[in-house]
């Protein structure tokens, strides 16, 4: 039934699988090997013929991205591996760094010789202290062994990573603003163009890939463009860790194929919902994707385009389950105080709209909601992230997607259970108010 | 919240929703918590 092989997660429940001689044993560092031999060029061209897009969230082919970085520029380049994962939902980058460190490191130096770098970053988040020691001991294991450092395996490309804390904002995981606390500045994310691959990191070429996206590297320069395009959907190919939690028997990461059923992902990989409940609503792609209601998330595969379609997103691939317990309005007001807490204060519709938000829910959730409440909270969403017309592709009155991110989940809430809020408009459910 | 030995701060995120409840005390993460097992955490830090 279930043929596909785990790619990335392949050897994590294995002893010691997160060290150096483990990963030799396995064949690690192998694609480096023949990297190191090959063109930047060819490099780039094969990631470009793999598909492969990011994992941290946007979904940008990553090969594509690359062939940005100005071919005639003589600044330096830099690579940055975005090892901040906190969208909620999410927790798939920290099992990476536990389990598969090298492998990850492996592929921060394919994605640096591709684009000519010899400066690389992990900005790993501030809370993953276990995991930046271990980083720390990878990297200087790596120098040790010839795979950082000068002449690596007795090329003539060298190469240093240095690791970074972040400090725990929300905001950081966006690459401007990430790139803005890398330079030692408050994390506020960049107005684009210029995009990072032309004038990033210290106004030079900067590339930012995700854990995951840097882990599926080794795999792809190894069995070729051809073997990842043919798992799961051409346009958007490969492995992915699809992280479940919420109601579910079974949290956890789960490594699938693109592709792959969401009512499978629940109801056989988490082993669905505990005591016989019935499904609710799902967050397909991290907290800033709009939810899909149990009726549409039963009929959706895990696939860029057609979450699209649904008017959601992919994301992150945090999958988050809700049963029948849950109250939505609660549900929706958590959401909005996450990203109340998290806006950056840069722009004043995000800013002042995700608070605006808190407020309104917040009376509604206490008994005193007035009737255009509903109205305004389109209102409000829309103010904060664009007229939602997905066919227009409408974004932008924001610097960074975060508007975006906090309009959708919240419109959908209103709009999918409408009736929940409108309840509270004339009597307060019985469960007492967390606010 | 706090009292004279202990700090209580709710945080929005740690990057573990697989495993939790989660509390991180000082630099390290303590997962799959209940009540009875926190308080027995708690315990061991008198």
């Amino acid at each position: 039934m279930n043929t596909f092989k785990p790619v990335l997660t392949e050897y994590i429940d294995q002893q010691d699988c997160h060290t150096l001689p483990f990963y030799k044993r396995v064949g690690g560092y192998t694609a480096l090997d023949k990297v190191l031999k090959m063109n930047p060029e060819d490099v780039t061209q094969e990631v470009k013929d793999s598909n492969l897009r990011g994992r941290g969230g946007a979904g940008f082919p990553t090969g594509v991205k690359w062939g940005f970085i100005p071919k005639d520029s003589n600044k330096p380049k830099y690579l940055i591996n975005n090892a901040d994962e906190s969208e909620p939902g999410t927790f798939k980058d920290r099992l990476l760094m536990n389990k598969a460190p090298h492998q990850m490191l492996e592929g921060m130096v394919i994605a640096a010789y591709a684009i000519g770098c010899h400066t690389s970053f992990i900005y790993i988040r501030g809370e993953f202290y276990k995991e930046y020691k271990l980083l720390e001991k990878v990297v200087t294991e790596a120098y040790e062994n010839n795979l950082l450092g000068d002449n690596i395996l007795g090329s003539n490309y060298s190469l240093d990573v240095v690791i970074h804390r972040g400090a725990g904002a929300y905001i950081c995981g966006e690459e401007t603003g990430l790139i803005e606390s890398l330079e030692g500045k408050r994390g506020w994310p960049r107005i684009k163009p210029p995009f990072p691959a032309i004038e990033g990191y210290l106004q030079s070429p900067t590339i930012v890939n995700n854990v995951e996206t840097l882990s599926c590297l080794p795999h792809i320069m190894n069995r070729g463009a051809g073997w990842f395009k043919s798992i799961g959907p051409e346009k958007g190919p490969g492995p992915r860790l699809f992280c479940i939690s919420g109601c579910v028997n079974n949290p956890g990461v789960f490594e699938e194929p693109m592709g792959v059923s969401l009512k499978d992902l629940i109801f056989d990989r988490a082993g669905g919902i505990p005591d016989g409940k019935q499904l609710k609503a799902v967050f397909p792609g991290g907290s800033s994707s709009a939810i899909l209601t149990a009726d549409e998330a039963m009929d959706v595969m895990m696939d860029f385009e057609e979450l699209v379609e649904k008017k959601s997103m992919l994301g992150s691939a945090g999958v988050i389950v809700m049963d029948e317990t849950v109250n939505m309005v609660q549900a929706c007001l958590n959401i909005a105080r996450f990203y109340a807490h998290e806006s950056c204060g840069q722009c004043t519709p995000c800013r002042e709209g995700t608070a605006w938000l808190v407020k309104m829910l917040t009376r509604l959730v206490n008994g005193g909601g007035k009737p255009d409440d509903i109205d305004m909270l389109f209102e409000i969403t829309d103010n904060i992230g664009g007229l939602i017309d997905f066919s227009k592709g409408s974004f932008g009155k924001t610097i960074c997607p975060f508007g975006e991110a906090v309009a959708w989940p919240v419109r959908s809430f209103v709009e999918k259970f409408k009736n929940e809020f409108m309840e509270y408009l004339t009597h307060l459910p019985q469960e007492k108010v967390v606010a | 919240m706090a009292n004279d030995r202990f700090t209580l701060m709710k945080v929005e995120c740690l990057g573990s929703c697989g495993t939790a409840p989660v509390v991180q005390i000082n630099k390290e993460y303590h997962e799959g918590l209940s009540t009875q097992k926190f308080d027995k955490l708690l315990e061991s830090f008198e």
